[in-house]
């Protein structure tokens, strides 16, 4: 118990002091982009406890996990197939750089008129922004598997489906999973900037309407939001690696 | 030999060589090698660093095709790994995996077999026993020293039943007790087993305290310098098979063909 305290206490005591700093330098603050900071919290209060929860924070969310499990599902089972056939590799590979270098919001209004305005509109567009490291690293790792690890498979006459689910995914998988990690803070960025574009709803059209209306505390209480949204799905992408990867954070640090 | 063991096999090289390409043209590492491995024996194959003797191993194993000769078994050329092979690489860190438990990975090559569940955890069982890992089951091979993971990959050749067991340098990233140990185990499982042994190594006494025939390999390109018949009897015993007067012959004989 103290020791979980005190491991909450040196890694939250940074963000404490900043948010008192932020509390004592912003206290008298007449300026209006930079209300008092007791002012955005009390906002925050009244914005989220529990009144736009529904309008606003649930759809950012599904469609933050919609897209995020297609951008996973599609980029690990693409880059599995790419990295394990190196001819169709090196013809897809101009393909995906070319793909990956196109802003992904400079496609929302065709994306719009393809799809409407709707939620899959949206799903699709934040899965093809956040897609390309979980794709790129999971070929890589797929690559460059250990040729011994495929002797062994090869030796022992491992089928290909058993190789592939419990020897070259296994392999792969810490790089795979630095890749998501990355993919998730793209798809959160797409949440925002597919709510900014033609919508109701949302973190991002919540944050837009502020600006547009001029309620600047509304403002910076969106943004709190979407930060705090940030850390929770970030914390709870750490939870489930550092389960299913116990054995490669142990097998690192014994 | 027990009843379930496979019948050994015997092995054929014939003018087998490798060439691998290079910026200067094609390099030769092994030059129309010709051996042969007898049903049931151990032979050791003994060759300097850099000498091909993993190439020679891969190609052995079916794992590599050779540039040009043959390897066959029992009559038969291989251009795969055969049914019935047992393989051991030096590096065990990387040959068994860290994701899985020594059960699984003792298991898992049978899990292609066909065989039941319930003979399967026989196997895995009666394999750990006999290399002395029983109650390791549950842990992972990170957990373990660097000898008993190399137990457990001779544990997962084993549980195959093997007809030919192959080790490419087995005890070369171990320390020099560990490695006698698992040299004595060798010993043991092939004359419970009675499987045909083949084993790379470039320690010269190794070679000569596990085999009944070792082939010398020298030169560059790598060509058969000598094949020397070790005559020293069994159960051979680390303090008095290397204490035999024989044993120095051999090793001067083995030294001698290395060198010339």
């Amino acid at each position: 118990m103290i020791r979980i305290s005190a491991r909450i206490a040196n890694s939250l005591w940074l963000p404490a002091l900043l948010m008192l700093l932020w509390l004592v330098v912003s206290a008298h603050s007449s300026s209006i982009y930079f209300p008092p900071l007791t002012n955005i919290l009390s906002q925050f209060r009244k914005d989220w406890i529990f009144a736009n929860i529904g309008k606003d924070v649930v759809p950012s969310v599904r469609n933050l996990l919609l897209g995020f499990i297609l951008a996973s599902i599609s980029g690990v089972v693409l880059g599995l197939v790419i990295g394990l056939l190196p001819t169709l590799g090196k013809a897809v590979s101009p393909v995906i750089h070319f793909l990956r270098a196109i802003p992904p919001p400079i496609l929302l209004p065709l994306a719009a008129v393809l799809l409407g305005l709707g939620t899959s509109m949206k799903v699709v567009m934040i899965a093809f922004g956040g897609v390309w490291p979980t794709l790129i690293s999971t070929i890589d790792a797929t690559l460059s598997v250990d040729p011994v690890v495929l002797d062994t498979a090869r030796a022992y006459h491992i089928p290909l489906w058993t190789r592939l689910r419990r020897i070259v995914l296994p392999q792969a998988s810490p790089r795979i999973a630095a890749g998501l990690r990355t993919s998730l803070q793209l798809c959160i960025f797409m949440v925002v900037v597919s709510e900014m574009f033609a919508s109701k709803g949302g973190l991002g059209f919540f944050v837009l309407d502020a600006e547009q209306t001029f309620a600047i505390k509304q403002l910076w209480s969106g943004i709190l939001m979407l930060g705090l949204l940030g850390i929770v799905a970030n914390s709870a992408f750490s939870f489930f690696e550092s389960r299913i990867l116990r054995w490669y954070f142990m097998s690192q640090n014994k | 030999m027990t009843s379930t063991d496979a019948t050994p096999v015997e092995l054929t090289a014939t003018d087998l060589t490798v060439t691998y390409p290079s910026k200067s043209g094609q390099v030769n590492v092994l030059d129309k090698l010709t051996f042969e491995v007898p049903a049931g024996e151990i032979v050791s194959i003994v060759g300097p660093s850099g000498a091909g003797k993993t190439s020679l191993l891969r190609c052995l194993s079916g794992l590599m095709l050779p540039s040009a000769g043959r390897v066959e078994i029992d009559h038969l050329e291989i251009k795969e790994p055969p049914a019935g092979l047992g393989i051991v690489f030096q590096d065990y860190g990387r040959s068994l995996f860290p994701w899985m438990d020594v059960r699984s990975n003792v298991e898992l090559p049978l899990r292609s077999m066909g065989i039941s569940r319930n003979e399967r955890m026989g196997l895995v069982s009666s394999s750990l026993a006999e290399v002395g890992l029983e109650s390791f089951e549950a842990l992972y091979p990170w957990q373990l020293s660097g000898g008993m993971q190399q137990r457990v990959a001779i544990a997962r050749a084993l549980a195959c039943r093997p007809k030919v067991l192959m080790m490419d340098e087995p005890f070369a990233s171990v320390d020099a007790q560990t490695r006698f140990d698992l040299e004595d185990l060798v010993l043991k499982v092939h004359s419970t087993h009675g499987m045909t042994v083949i084993v790379v190594t470039h320690d010269i006494d190794e070679s000569i305290y596990l085999a009944q025939r070792v082939v010398v390999l020298g030169g560059k390109p790598s060509t058969v310098r000598e094949v020397i018949r070790v005559g020293l009897d069994f159960p051979r015993e680390q303090i008095s098979t290397r204490g035999n007067p024989e044993f120095g012959n051999l090793r001067a004989q083995l030294f001698s063909a290395l060198r010339r």
